[in-house]
This record gives C-alpha cells, structure tokens and sequence, in this order.
C-alpha cells in the first residue's frame, strides 16, 4: 500500500518546485522578445541609446535567467528522483518532448545567451542581433516543447495502454504534437511571458520616471513595452485558455470547477461571476450570474450544454466500473492468461483503466472494491470547487487589469504625454506584481484542475510517486525550501540595487549617476 | 492551428514594438530639426 | 526504417555519445570551477579562470540537461529506477548545481571581498560533488544496484545512501574528479593568462598520471575482486520492454566481454596512456594538444565503462533477473526512431552553432583584460 503522506508531501514538493520555477521562465520569455526589439532598433537606427537599453535590460534578464536555469534542473531530474512510477507509465510519450527540447530548444538558448552578453565586442551588429532574436526563439522554443508534454498530461492523445510492458506507449507522434490543449496551453503561456516582460520594463520605467532620471531612456523603453504588451495581453484574453475545454474529460471537469456549475443546465448556461461555492451542499450560495454567458465563452454556441459537476460524477462512476473490469483482465493477462480472447476483452475496456486504479487509493484489490469505494472514488475525479472557483477569479482579473493598463500605456505614449502623467506611472509600478499572481494562479488551476490525475484518465496521481520514505521527502522538501528561500532572496536583491543605479550601472557615462560624480564604483 | 496563430502575433507584437519606438524617435528627430 | 533490434543498439551508442559530450563539454567547466580557489590567489586571478568559461558554461550545461532527457524518453526504466534509487546521490547533486548558474551570475555583480569568496567557493564545491557523484554512482553499477520490480513494474529500492559510498565506488569517484578536473585544467592552461596559466600547467602535468593511476587502481579492483553479470537467457532484441523476462547469474568478473572480444583491451590500453600523454603536452607547454588528448582519454574512459557494462545498463543485486538491459528497459520502436532521427539532425547543428560560438569568442583572457572590462564580464 503506497502511503498517503508520501503521496501528499511529493504532490508539495513538485508543486513548491514548479511554481518556484514558474517566476523566472515568464520574465525569461517576454524580456527576450523586448531585447531582440530593442537592439533590431539599434541596428535600424544607429541610436547608441538602444544598444544601452538592450544592454540594461539584459543585465536584469541575466540575474533572472539564472535562477530559472537553476530551477529548471530540478524539474529535469524530479519526474525521475518523485515520480518513478509515472516516469515508468508514460516515458514512452512524455519522456520524448522533454528531450526534443534540450536538442532543439534549451541548447539553442544557452549557447546564445553566453554569445548575448560577452559577444558584444566580438559579434558583428548583425550577427549580435541575430544572436539575440535566438535567445528569443530558442527560450520560446523551449516553451513549446514543455507544454506539448504538459499539454499531453491534460490530454493524453496519441499513445495506447501496452499490458505487455505495463505503460503507455505511442502512437502518433504527429497527434501529441498537435494535441489541441498544448497548441492553446502554449499560446496562452508564452503571451501570458511577453505581458511579464512588459509589465517588468513597464513598471521600472516608471520608477525611473517617477524619479526623475534617466528620462530618454526610460520613455523609450516603455513605449516599446507598451505596445508590446498591448499585443500580447489582446492575444492572452483572446485566444485564452477557454477553447482548449472542449476537449476530454479532465478538461470538462475543469470546468465545471472554475466555474462551480454543480448541475447541468439547459443551454446555454448562466456565467456565475462571484459566489460562495459549497462543497457540501453541492450549491453555490450568494452567486451573481449572468444568463447564457459560460454556455456562449464554454461552447461558443448557444444550444450545447455545459455539463455540470453531479452529471460527471455520475459518469466517472460508470467508467470506475468498466474500469474494474480492465483491471481484472489486466492482471489475467499479465498472470500467464495471455488468450486472444483475453486481449479482446481488454482492448475493449482498456480506455478505462485510469478509473480502475483510482480505486488503489482505497483498496489493493481493485477487483473486489465496494459500493462504497467507488462512490469515494468517482467523488475523487472532481478537484475541490473553492480554489479552482477562487483563483481563476484572482488570475482573470489581474489579466483584465493589465489589459487596461496597456491600454492606458499605449494612448499615452502615442499622446506624448507619459513623462507628465504621474498617476499612470504609479499604476504601472503598482501593477508589477500582477503577471506573476496572474501566471502562478494560472498554473494553480491547470494542474491543481487536473487532480486526482497525474494523466488525465490515465495515472492517477496517487499511484504515480516513488518508492520513498516519508522522512525522505521532509529532508529533500526542506533542502528546496531552505535553498529557494536563500536563491529568491538574493535575487531580488541584485535585482532592487540593478534597477536603482538604472542604467549607471553600464558605467558608460552617459548616465544619471555619473553626470555629476565622474567615476562610480562597480 | 494555433501554432500558426502564435507566429503571426508574436511577428505582429515585435514590429508593433519596434514601430513604437522608430515613430517616438521620428517625432522627437523632427522637432529637433523646426 | 530500422528494425527495433538496431534501435536499441543505436541508443546505447546515442546515450554514450551525450554522456561523452557532457563530460568533454560540461566537464571542462566542472573541472575548471572546482580549482577557483587552488589555481586564483587575486580576485581577478579568479575571474580570470570564470571568464575562461563565462561565455560557454550555459551551453555546455544542456549536454547534462539532454541525456537526462534522452535517459527518460530512450530508457524510461533506467530514469525512473536510477533516479528514485539514487534519491540522495541525486538531490545531493542537484542541490551542488543550484549554486552554479546563481554562482557564475551573481559573484562579481557585488564589490564585497566576503561575498565573492563565498560564491567562490559554492562554485568550487558545486562542481566538486557532482563529479565525485557521478563517478560514485557508475561504480556502484559495477556492484550492482540492490532493486527489484513488483508486479506492475514499480522499482522499488531497498538499498541505503551511505551504501553507496563503498571503497570502490569511491575510487570511481575521485577517478572521476581527476578526469574532469584534467580537462578543466589543460582547459585553463590553454585559455587563461597571467598567474593561472602557469598553476593550470602544473595541476594538468601532476592529475594526468594521479587519473592514470586512479584507473589502474579501480580497473585491478575490478578485474580480481568484483563479480560481474550475465544474461543467461536467450536475449530477444526485439521483444516487447519487460526486463522480468530474462535470467541473468553472476560471473567471476566483469570482463567477459574482453574476452570474447579482445580488441577491447585497446580502450584499456588508451584510458590510462592519454592521461600520461595529456600530462606530458601540458608538461611541455602545447596545451592545445594537451586538452584534445584530455577529451580523448574522456571519451575512451566512457566507451570503455560501457563497453565493460555491456549489455547492462544498470545490474541489480536485490534480484538479478531485475536488472536493466539496453534490450529490456528501452521505450517503443517508434519513440526510439523518432527519437534517433530528431538527434541526428540536430546534433549536428548544435555542434555546429557551438563551435562557432568558441571560435568567436577564442582568446586569451588576461588580467588586464578583466580590470578594463570589469562592469561587462562575471
């Protein structure tokens, strides 16, 4: 029997990682794309002022990228070290889109980044510049491929459940590639990244505004990260993660818990826009709705339904029972049965597997699970309503707020008059915590969403860990947390005295800091 | 395909970037010069 | 295109060749960045050997990254059972490799003596440890691994931690520090001026025979007094990955397969004369040739633990038929073929935009090069 705590403390730990990890790679994303602008207008323009932009802005993407290279390993080596299980079932697939994107992406990337900041002098203008747009696409590049695994932990097409071998096993390459959750999961991430790196220049920009200094260079670069920003905040709400629910199960029931719709309504259902959700009564208390608009955002139509919560309950309750039954001839099959008539029988019912092992968390013998267990079980298939309900609230109205102040950024810097407006500078500053509470509440109700699947319909979460100790994951949880801490402090540290001395820092002397004093220390 | 539609934003996004900042210089290169 | 039978045996080659990059590419920054404190004295002496490798350190790091990735999607057993098993080997390990991207970054990014002795010596004890461990965890495969499978293929370790660190495996470890710390140091010799060139010359000239002997210590170990495995089943390249399958007894050691292929003692021969003749270039000042003769005696030293293990990947002592073949434990013919055909387009390319990259930016850094460009560089 796996232990429940064991289960627990893995399921903190990679969740601690991952959103750890999850504050770098954004900035990482967007400030690259600022960067490549950036030095292409030095390239077109000739203008020195350009080149020192690139240059600051690429000192602050050097202290952030280098927590997110260190981040990242841990989650190159944690699905092996806490999910031995799961790294076993579905390597086949999963395992191939993490290691195209060391060969395509991450390599790209890393070279190039070390070609960014010490090539300057070696590098002619343009080979530099296209040094950079690299940096750009290879860290885009990698993006892609994470959420092309990740995208298939949500919506697992393209591979088959191979009972000689005991994991899923692919199919078709080209159906994971194209799994129509990682083509939206990844739009919405990167452009969710480039609002990040905008908001960033944005709201430092602002400072140096708001401090009087610096002013050239900083209306330049928030002119650039205005209407950066503006095109890709359009491109998060709007091609925003909603289309890719309509496909499978585990995206249905996300769903039905972000928006806590317990019944199935008759088309098109109400968008409940606050409320109290209330796992016991099954019911939303104080909700504030607005007919017909979930069934219009959800089905883009205004006759199919939106099922609720009861209805898929009831229907993962079917699929535990045919779940059941491939279980048992899982293990005939594997117990020296091997009869055509056996793998028929199987193949049949193989697709419910998944619903059959949900039942481990109750019962080793999976076949003889109770009335009771069951009911636990299909219980189990929906996450809890509150969080889900809560931070896709939180995360949608940090995204409409940026929006607004791209907006507000991009009118003012086309009326000139950004430099003047000191309440539009507060507000950018004041927004700077926004993208990352909107992308960790983001990344909250993906994978928060997804429970109790590791693959959605497929490993439950539960059966997917290592064989570890409990004592085991409190030390390795308290080395993350202890080093993380220590990481994140110095950080922000380099980052805060980075930003004070703004582009002094270059020590090129055409500065704030050193137009009175003529040297400066490093 | 939404891999198609990332290419054409995220073209679109840099070069309303960069038409940002060579129109802001323009301006500023023009009243330079009145 | 391939039947699976090939397959299998062109991702053993494949994982060898990533494991040789990484220890050529990012064993050359490992090894260079545990001697910051021994060969720097001055603060700029030390930014000197960090600015050998600022520009490709970040690169190099991706060769460690892809076998990883290429470990889990080519041999998803071997991932997940070595990875769980070595649990603490492994956090130990990347707990060590935190403090180098964070190190190379934020050292010189504060004027304060304290903190860049600090950062100095993470940096060094970041690369310290996860040479020794590497080396420590390809000589427990020799002594085999204490797992076994359940019946739905879950590995289950029942080995310790402290297990690990035995006398052998120890020996492969410092052996281990002392190739890569000979090709971080004939790297230096090459690259750095000043002070460190000089240093660098020596520690290349005195860890080339120290490796040697290393070798010849483990290699007599082995030979005389560690059993080996052996399949003693008939082995089905193509059956479906189920390494409960098989039989496999244990042999009086593990040199069957020089036996049957004698040939095999040249790989021998060159592990323990290239780091001689690496020390003796370096002796005589061509340190172009004595970091080429360094990468060799690298890959002779991996082809040869390979080729030594052969088939086996990772032997187990808990229960021998559990034991992980390049035949048992790969993923599915179609993963491995995709999988081989995206590597040899872009492997290629990789090496082609890497070397460009050193070609760029080759020179000799000199002191005074780091004091006039103090703000640009780490």
């Amino acid at each position: 029997m796996i232990s429940e705590s064991v289960v627990e403390l893995s399921r903190w730990q990679f969740a601690i990682t991952a959103m750890y990890h999850f504050l770098f790679v954004p900035l990482t994303l967007g400030l690259s794309f600022l960067l490549a602008i950036m030095e292409s207008v030095y390239v077109m323009t000739g203008k020195q002022i350009y080149r020192d932009m690139t240059k600051f802005w690429g000192k602050l993407f050097g202290i952030n990228f280098a927590l997110g290279v260190t981040t990242g390993l841990t989650m190159e080596f944690q699905f092996g070290t806490n999910w031995a299980y799961y790294s076993h079932y579905v390597g086949d697939v999963f395992g191939a889109p993490l290691a195209i994107e060391g060969l395509v992406a991450f390599f790209l990337e890393s070279t190039m980044i070390g070609l960014f900041f010490f090539g300057w002098d070696r590098l002619s203008k343009v080979q530099h510049l296209a040094v950079t747009w690299l940096v750009a696409l290879g860290s885009n590049f990698s993006a892609l491929w994470i959420l092309i695994a990740n995208g298939w932990m949500q919506n697992p097409v393209g591979a088959y459940f191979n009972f000689e071998t005991m994991r899923m096993e692919m199919d078709s390459f080209t159906e994971v590639l194209l799994n129509p959750v990682a083509q939206v999961k990844f739009v919405h991430t990167v452009s969710a990244g480039y609002v990040t790196g905008a908001i960033f220049v944005l709201a430092v920009s602002s400072y140096f505004m708001l401090r009087n200094r610096d002013i050239p260079f900083a209306r330049r670069s928030f002119a650039i990260a205005s209407a950066f920003g503006l095109a890709s905040a359009i491109s998060v709400i709007v091609l925003g993660d909603e289309s890719g629910y309509e496909v499978g199960e585990v995206q249905k029931v996300k769903l039905a818990a972000i928006e806590a719709e317990w019944e199935t309504h008759p088309a098109p259902a109400a968008f409940t826009v606050v409320g109290l959700p209330n796992e016991e009564t099954m019911t939303t208390d104080y909700a504030l709705k607005i007919p017909g608009a979930l069934g219009l955002i959800a089905t883009r139509s205004l006759d199919e339904e939106v099922t609720g919560i009861k209805d898929l309950v009831a229907h993962a309750e079917d699929r535990i029972r045919n779940g059941i039954v491939a279980y048992g001839l899982l293990e005939k099959l594997r117990n020296g049965e091997d009869t055509p008539e056996n793998r028929a029988a199987f193949s049949e019912v193989s697709v419910d597997l998944g619903y059959g092992l949900l039942l481990k968390r109750y019962t080793e013998e999976v076949v003889d699970a109770t009335e009771e267990q069951i009911k636990l079980a299909a219980r189990d298939t929906i996450p809890k309503v509150a969080p889900m309900f809560w931070t896709f609230r939180v995360m949608v109205g940090a995204g409409f707020t940026m929006l607004l102040l791209f907006v507000l950024a991009f009118v003012f810097t086309a009326k000139r008059k950004v430099v003047q407006t000191r309440w539009l500078q507060w507000f950018a500053l004041l927004s700077l915590p926004l993208p990352w509470i909107a992308s960790e509440m983001g990344w909250f109700v993906a994978e928060f969403g997804r429970q109790p699947w590791a693959i959605g319909e497929i490993l439950p979460t539960y059966v997917a860990t290592s064989h570890l100790t409990e004592t085991d994951l409190w030390m390795s949880l308290a080395g993350f947390i202890g080093l993380y801490t220590l990481f994140l402090v110095i950080e922000i540290y380099l980052m805060v005295k980075y930003i004070r001395k703004g582009p002094s820092a270059l020590q090129t002397g055409r500065y704030h800091f050193e137009q009175n004093t003529a040297t400066q220390g490093a | 395909m939404w891999y198609f539609a990332w290419i054409l934003g995220v073209l679109l996004a840099c070069s309303f970037g960069i038409i940002n900042a060579m129109w802001l210089d323009a301006e500023e290169e023009q009243r330079a010069d009145d | 295109m391939f039947d699976y039978e090939t397959l299998r045996l062109v991702w053993w080659l494949l994982v060898g060749v990533l494991l040789i990059g990484f220890a050529i590419a990012d064993g050359m920054d490992l090894g260079t960045a545990m001697m910051i404190p021994v060969l720097g004295k001055t603060d700029t002496e030390r930014r000197v050997i960090i600015n050998t490798i600022g520009p490709h350190w970040d690169g190099n790091q991706v060769w460690l990254i892809t076998a990883g990735g290429a470990i889990f999607a080519a041999w998803p057993l071997v991932y997940a059972t070595a990875f769980s098993g070595f649990y603490w080997a492994m956090l130990l390990v990347l707990f060590a490799l935190f403090f180098r991207p964070v190190g190379f970054e934020y050292r010189s990014k504060k004027d304060s003596v304290a903190w860049r002795r600090n950062w100095d010596y993470a940096l060094a004890v970041g690369s310290f440890v996860p040479s020794l461990v590497f080396g420590v965890a390809f000589g427990n495969l020799f002594l085999g691994v204490p797992f076994y499978f359940d019946e739905f293929t879950r590995p289950i370790y029942t080995g310790s931690f402290w297990a690990l660190l035995n006398p052998f495996a120890i020996v492969c470890g410092l052996a281990s520090v002392a190739m890569l710390a000979l090709q971080g140091a004939t790297w230096l010799q090459m690259r750095a001026g000043g002070e460190v060139q000089g240093r660098a010359q020596a520690m290349a000239t005195l860890l080339g025979p120290v490796l040697a002997v290393l070798l010849a210590v483990a290699g007599a170990w082995l030979y005389y007094g560690i059993p080996g495995y052996e399949i003693s089943s008939t082995v089905v390249g193509d059956a479906p990955s189920n390494p409960l399958s098989k039989t496999v007894t244990t042999t009086d050691n593990w040199f069957g397969n020089y036996t049957a292929y004698p040939i095999l003692w040249a790989l021998v021969a060159a592990s323990v004369a290239l780091p001689i003749l690496t020390s003796l270039m370096a002796k005589m000042g061509k340190s172009g040739f004595a970091f080429t003769l360094s990468s060799l005696a690298i890959a002779s030293i991996i082809l040869m633990t390979g080729f030594t293990l052969f088939p086996f990947v990772m032997p187990s002592s808990t229960n021998l038929a559990s034991a992980l073949t390049l035949w048992d434990a790969t993923s599915s013919a179609l993963t491995l073929e995709i999988m081989f055909w995206v590597a040899l387009f872009f492997v290629p390319i990789i090496l082609g935009y890497t070397f460009w990259g050193y070609y760029k930016m080759w020179r000799r850094i000199e002191p005074e090069f780091i004091e006039q460009n103090s703000v640009s560089n780490y």
